[in-house]
């Protein structure tokens, strides 16, 4: 399916107004290559069609579909070494720390298939395990939200074939954390029980999710427009408790974005700290 | 849950296999459209179809256009597996009643998302 004339200009502001996503000129096959499977499945012969369908649409659902069909992302455990050594060197010690005293709550804003939120659970359970106190891994919750419901149904059955158990996962942790169950591999009942999964549009208000102690939103803002990524930003300060950390992709970067987070960099990957004072 | 894969490529219906071992799907498979119909035949009602279109003795479209035509299985929905360059004959496949398609090379992640979608599966997410 080809985009013609002016369906550039018409997908362009649908997806910008309803999913956040900038699209630039010369970006039209990005259009192309993403939303054309999606518009021939829904009968749509041009772009112009589609564009009817998407407006008509009124449960939300495809809009998830554009979003999840135009951010798709690769996902893989413990995905980035200069992140996950921050989280083993400092993110993760300093949440136990404040575990001692109460419970602590960990949000992976696009969690997509779950292998994030997974990993930061094992990480936490062997960290807390290392320091003799087993038992705080349990005062961690940690909540994978994304908006595409089909993806967080996988997320929460926490099982996976051999191909997405082997990429980012050492022979160690898969023994340990995970059961064999034919040519799948199931996540432990205990890890599972640590993480929570709910559908949720990063467009949508973020108080509804609570306060957190760390927030990942990797990978997810490099697509929206830069309006959209400072109002994002914006309501996510309002969730990241002071003195917290915000974690973005090592590709991104939230100087012009918010004045509300102070960079700090531990080798090579920098954690934006929530300010204390507002 | 019973997943019925109609490729004439092994590779591909064992690659399948695995990634459906993932949801617990009951797999059954066919080389080609015309063993695609014994098998429905012979195996009752299947809950979902994942469908070549390029196949030998007979392909996917004739496949499909027979499924859709009968009254015990046109209600089986049917994703369409097959290459970006027969995109034209997949916007057929859709008006000739297939669900949804997905375009070769996927990975597990799209294909189960597909399928999780098609079965309804995710209805009750929170």
């Amino acid at each position: 399916m080809k985009l013609v004339g002016s369906e550039f200009e018409l997908m362009k502001t649908f997806v910008e107004r309803n999913c956040g996503i900038h699209l630039e000129p010369g970006k039209e096959y990005l259009v192309e290559t993403r939303l054309a499977d999606l518009a021939i499945e829904l009968g749509c012969r041009s772009f112009l069609e589609f564009h009817s369908t998407a407006l008509a649409d009124t449960t939300g659902k495809l809009k998830g579909r554009i979003v999840d069909a135009m951010t798709t992302n690769e996902t893989y455990f413990f995905r980035d070494d200069n992140f996950w050594t921050y989280m083993r060197e400092v993110g993760v010690p300093e949440l136990l720390r404040k575990a001692a005293s109460g419970p602590v709550r960990v949000w992976s804003a696009a969690a997509s298939t779950g292998q994030e939120a997974y990993s930061v659970a094992m990480l936490v359970d062997e960290t807390a395990r290392s320091m003799g106190k087993p038992h705080l891994a349990g005062s961690v919750e940690i909540l994978g939200t994304d908006i595409s419901s089909a993806a967080l149904f996988l997320a929460i059955a926490g099982r996976y074939d051999g191909l997405a158990i082997r990429r980012g996962l050492s022979d160690e942790r898969r023994r340990r954390y995970f059961r064999e169950d034919g040519s799948v591999w199931a996540i432990s009942d205990e890890i599972k029980s640590r993480v929570k999964f709910r559908r949720f549009n990063l467009m949508d208000p973020l108080g509804a999710l609570g306060g957190f102690d760390l927030v990942m939103c990797r990978y997810v803002a490099i697509y929206f427009q830069e309006d959209f990524k400072k109002d994002l930003f914006g309501r996510i300060a309002q969730v990241v408790r002071p003195g917290c950390a915000l974690i973005l992709g090592a590709t991104e970067t939230l100087r012009g974005h918010s004045e509300e987070f102070e960079p700090a960099l531990h080798k090579n990957c920098t954690a934006y700290m929530r300010k204390t004072s507002r | 849950m019973k997943i019925l894969s109609i490729d004439d490529s092994n590779s591909i219906r064992h690659a399948v296999k695995k990634m459906l071992d993932v949801i617990g799907a009951e797999f059954f498979e066919a080389s080609d459209g015309l063993e695609g119909l014994e098998m429905l035949e012979r195996s009752g009602k299947m809950d979902l179809i994942l469908l070549d279109m390029e196949m030998p003795r007979m392909d996917g479209m004739t496949f499909l256009e027979t499924v859709k035509k009968d009254p015990r299985w046109k209600d089986i929905p049917v994703i369409i597996l097959s290459s970006i360059a027969q995109r034209e004959r997949m916007i057929k496949a859709i008006q000739e009643g297939a669900k949804q398609y997905l375009t070769k090379p996927f990975t597990s992640e799209q294909l189960l998302v597909k399928v999780v979608e098609a079965l309804n599966l995710d209805e009750e997410i929170p």
